[in-house]
């Protein structure tokens, strides 16, 4: 504007309209700022957040094995602590909730913004000591019956397999503080498993995923031993009748999809047989579950727990022996006692307060 | 000689002010809409948000058929609010236990999901709840208060999830949340215009489907927001 103007009383609007533009424009920036810090900070809270939750997940979906170990009786217990690749620090914990439920807690904790997060997981692992008890007697047949002669079983005295004293004696005796077990939460519970194969919360399904299927449907076992090491062929079942030889800590979770014929031999451990199974002057410790008949004949002999779902026949000399030694150990098998997330819901909601841990 | 302007002046001076006002006004009116639009996002962001976090923490630990399921626009759920660990049973129908959760339990309208011995899980009714129980000798004292629960029907448990019933309705724009048989209360603002959500027959996970006004999927559009239970 010039001097003439001014003096002459000549105005424009072309300053106003321009500040009027600028101030529209700097309100939708600084909104426009507004908007895009706090979307960031949401963003970077989500990522934290979700950072967090992954951890504590991730603790809990694949437990570290050895977190089920030395947990004397029902006391927290902080199993790891860490820190992941980008700063979130992480804590497991768990808790036995009975000798075979245990609650895994999972925390995974930021410092920016502080986000934490924690989950819970049941987990169900087979104990051998408490497993026995399912038994409703160490030769058992669900829907079928027992056929032998009077001096052929006995199920009222447990014995130790020949040689095995010593072994036996070294075994963790049940977990007493948890005190005795409540009674049966079903009538089915009441009445004992329907299906033989039923091992707690291990269903067949699960029991024969854990099991090596044997691919032919006879054969005698017997212990094998190369450069002074026992190998690991498949009939090869350990030997009960040298339990301190080479092959005396091989105990065996195997098992047959239809019939299956041992003819002589020894073995030991977990023998899992969805169809008939004839043991024919075989000696066997350790659990047999079998889901049609089974029979021992020509001098069979076998110490620990069976379980049937048909027919059980005892004859030809041969013997029954309870042995929760015998059983005991082969349940104890590393794939047995895997633990498995409790069927039907395993996850716990986590809560604020769970325990500040 | 009188000084002033002349017609075709004062026309030019006239036409320019009308041409820069309306620029301006024009200017003015577009950047208000796309103020607008942003406030709108991010409206609809903050729904969008809300919406998957509250889905995602209420079914995310929970067991697909049994703890909630899908039906049109709803969500009916167990919407679990603590976890106490049972520390005995004094009498048939007591649970002595340790509670610790997002808010106290009511036995007018809480239920417990209590998992048994054998590891089966049992449903069962909060039909009373006292403050102080033998609980205090029951393991590590940092987890939660101790109390005494009455249950029907009476069931032995070692842990309970306390629970009320409620269900999510998409409808109405907005999700709502309806407890019992109450009254549906909105949880986000109306910005949604087309809403879905479904449970996967494959693996059993919520899968969540929001729109925006105009047809703008929100991305990734399908979110699933449970976990396998598989894992």
């Amino acid at each position: 504007m010039k001097d003439s103007d001014l003096a002459t009383g000549r105005g424009g609007v072309a300053l106003v309209a321009a500040l009027l533009v600028l101030t529209a424009l700097t309100l939708v920036g600084h909104a426009t700022w507004l908007v895009a810090t706090s979307e960031l900070a949401a963003a970077l809270q989500e990522r934290h957040r979700l950072s967090v939750r992954l951890s504590a997940e991730g603790l809990v979906i694949r437990p570290p094995s050895g977190v089920f170990d030395s947990l004397p009786g029902r006391r927290w217990s902080v199993v790891t602590r860490g820190v992941t690749a980008d700063g979130t620090r992480t804590e497991l914990s768990v808790w036995p909730v009975t000798p075979e439920l245990f609650l895994l807690v999972g925390v995974g904790e930021t410092r920016v913004g502080r986000p934490r997060w924690r989950v819970g997981r049941m987990f169900w692992r087979l104990n051998p000591a408490e497993r026995l008890g399912g038994f409703s007697s160490p030769l058992e047949a669900v829907l079928g019956r027992v056929v032998s002669s009077a001096s052929s079983v006995n199920t009222l005295v447990d014995g130790d397999p020949p040689g095995w004293t010593t072994w036996c004696a070294a075994l963790p005796q049940a977990d007493t503080t948890f005190g005795p077990p409540p009674a049966p939460d079903s009538l089915l519970d009441l009445l004992g498993p329907t299906d033989p194969f039923q091992l707690g919360r291990l269903d067949r399904e699960g029991l024969f995923s854990r099991t090596r299927l044997l691919e032919v449907g006879s054969g005698a076992p017997q212990a094998r031993v190369r450069g002074g090491v026992c190998t690991d062929d498949e009939w090869n079942w350990g030997s009960p009748d040298d339990p301190v030889g080479p092959c005396g800590n091989r105990h065996i979770l195997m098992g047959a999809s239809g019939d299956l014929l041992v003819d002589g031999g020894a073995g030991q451990g977990t023998l899992v047989v969805a169809g008939d199974l004839t043991l024919k002057g075989t000696l066997f410790a350790g659990v047999i579950l079998v889901g049609g008949n089974l029979r021992l004949e020509d001098g069979a002999t076998v110490f620990g727990y069976a379980r049937s779902g048909g027919l059980t026949e005892i004859v030809g000399g041969s013997r029954f022996m309870a042995s929760s030694c015998g059983a005991r150990t082969a349940l104890s098998h590393p794939e047995l006692v895997t633990p498995l997330p409790i069927p039907m819901g395993s996850w716990i909601h986590p809560t604020p307060t769970l325990s500040g841990r | 000689m009188r000084r002033g302007f002349t017609l075709v002046e004062s026309l030019i001076a006239l036409l320019l002010t009308v041409v820069l006002l309306t620029a301006a006004a024009m200017l003015l009116q577009g950047q208000l809409g796309i103020a607008r639009r942003i406030r709108l996002d991010a409206d609809l962001l903050f729904a969008f948000r809300l919406t998957r976090s509250t889905l995602e923490e209420e079914t995310r630990y929970s067991y697909a058929g049994r703890d909630w399921d899908t039906a049109a626009d709803t969500v009916g759920l167990r919407a679990f609010r603590g976890t106490a660990l049972v520390c005995g049973t004094p009498a048939p129908g007591r649970l002595s236990v340790r509670y610790s959760g997002w808010r106290n339990p009511n036995p007018a309208k809480d239920s417990v999901l209590v998992l048994t011995y054998a590891g089966r899980w049992v449903a069962v009714e909060l039909v009373g709840r006292a403050m102080g129980s033998s609980a205090a000798s029951c393991g590590d004292s940092t987890w939660g208060s101790p109390e005494l629960w009455s249950v029907d029907p009476s069931v032995e448990g070692v842990l309970g999830r306390l629970f009320e019933r409620g269900s999510y309705h998409l409808t109405g724009a907005a999700l709502r949340y309806r407890r019992g048989r109450g009254g549906r209360q909105p949880v986000t603002p109306e910005v949604f215009s087309l809403m879905g959500i479904t449970r996967s027959t494959a693996d059993s996970t919520l899968r969540l489907r929001l729109q925006a006004p105009g047809g703008k999927m929100l991305l990734p559009g399908l979110w699933r927001l449970t976990i396998d239970e598989g894992f």
